[in-house]
């Protein structure tokens, strides 16, 4: 048993401060415990070094790249019979081709916002109906698209965008301009 | 346990009732609980793979995982034990898929420890945050995820020994050892 999970307001010796700093560290201490290791830290010099040393460590907590979230809810389907993966027709092999040139997730760097106006550039582009093999590829995405409400597509967006080769990604860039 | 903590701090649900509530299809719910541990699954796999894209990866894995499945969580441990759980056979998994591709195992990361930064490095002038992760990832991996899961996370020792399959005074020990390998690391490349 560790004393933290106690939430013991009474410290009086190093070993005890020792096992709150972290919590401290990261903003994590009921206020009771939070002045009792102030108190400790007021007189023993040793344990307000430890204290700033351990700061400075959280200071470099690594964070989730931003898109992780919607990375997840994208693959997602919620309804009242709970969740499930999220398996539109064509989306599979999409996902899975997509899945393997897909990096960074941070890199994805589309708001849903940016993939809405993409989406509608998407849509444009399509009008003349689909040549290539890239259009074939947009083609996939907007019947996903279609098939899904709008909003859970919008999600799912992030990984098809990003899936896209680059020319067609900067196609639809100039189209929309 | 932090959640107790939570629960004394602010008034938001706990894991268990959110868990309850994404299962019936809660959407808010579902998020609330991505937003809540999506930290502590992405950081404890990049602790364990040392590389931020496979980690990401593998976050995303654990995750779609871990909420398509939901009624395999019997509630008996703590959601974030379990998502933890799910989190290390995914590294696991990818470090197999890994070490077959390349023969490099993931077991070599990180670099050696030395115990002198050369002077070539001690020359390039990092941010403060840089050289502390950079510190970090010299850390032997039983270190590294302790100081990491205590420090970053504020998981109690019970928890950090659940989550690396260690025993909980194992895991305060590597915890202690991390935090003053670091120490003596960092406050070197300071005097320098
Ligand atoms: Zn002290």
């Amino acid at each position: 048993m560790n004393e933290n999970d106690q939430g013991s307001p009474d410290v009086s010796g190093c070993s005890e401060a020792l096992d709150l700093l972290p919590l401290r560290a990261q903003n994590a201490l009921e206020a009771r415990e939070g002045r009792a290791l102030q108190r400790h830290l007021s007189r023993c010099s040793d344990c307000a070094a430890e204290v700033a040393f351990l700061e400075e460590v959280v200071r470099a907590r690594p964070e989730p790249p931003q898109g992780l979230k919607v990375a997840v809810l994208g693959r997602l389907r919620v309804d009242e019979s709970g969740i499930t993966e999220a398996t539109p027709a064509g989306w599979g092999a999409l996902v899975s081709a997509v899945r393997g040139s897909q990096r960074r997730v941070a890199g994805w760097g589309l708001s849903v916002a940016a993939m809405v106006v993409l989406a509608l550039g998407i849509g444009i582009l399509w009008s003349d109906g689909p040549t290539t093999e890239a259009d074939g590829l947009i083609t996939s995405v907007l019947l996903a698209a279609q098939e899904d409400e709008a909003e859970e597509w919008m999600v799912a967006g992030a990984p098809v965008l990003d899936g896209l080769p680059d020319e067609v990604l900067l196609s639809l860039m100039t189209e929309m301009d | 346990m932090t959640e107790k903590r939570r629960a004394a701090t602010d008034s938001s649900p706990d894991d268990r009732e959110l868990v309850q509530r994404a299962k019936g299809g809660d959407a808010a719910a579902l998020d609330l609980l991505l937003s809540r541990h999506q930290g502590v699954v992405y950081r404890f796999l990049l602790g364990l793979l040392a590389d931020e894209d496979a980690a990401a990866d593998a976050a995303q894995e654990t995750f779609v995982r871990a909420l398509t499945n939901l009624n395999g969580f019997r509630g008996d441990a703590a959601f974030r034990t379990w998502l933890l759980a799910i989190a290390r056979n995914e590294a696991r998994g990818m470090a197999r898929r890994t070490s077959r591709r390349k023969e490099s195992p993931l077991d070599d990361l990180p670099p050696p420890v030395t115990t002198e930064p050369s002077p070539d490095v001690r020359a390039v002038r990092r941010t403060e945050v840089e050289r502390v992760q950079q510190a970090l990832a010299r850390l032997p991996e039983k270190q590294r995820m302790s100081v990491s899961l205590r420090l970053f996370d504020g998981l109690s020792f019970r928890e950090i020994a659940a989550a690396t399959d260690s025993t909980e005074g194992s895991a305060r020990v590597n915890y202690h050892h991390g935090v003053r390998r670091l120490r003596e690391w960092l406050h070197d490349d300071e005097r320098t």
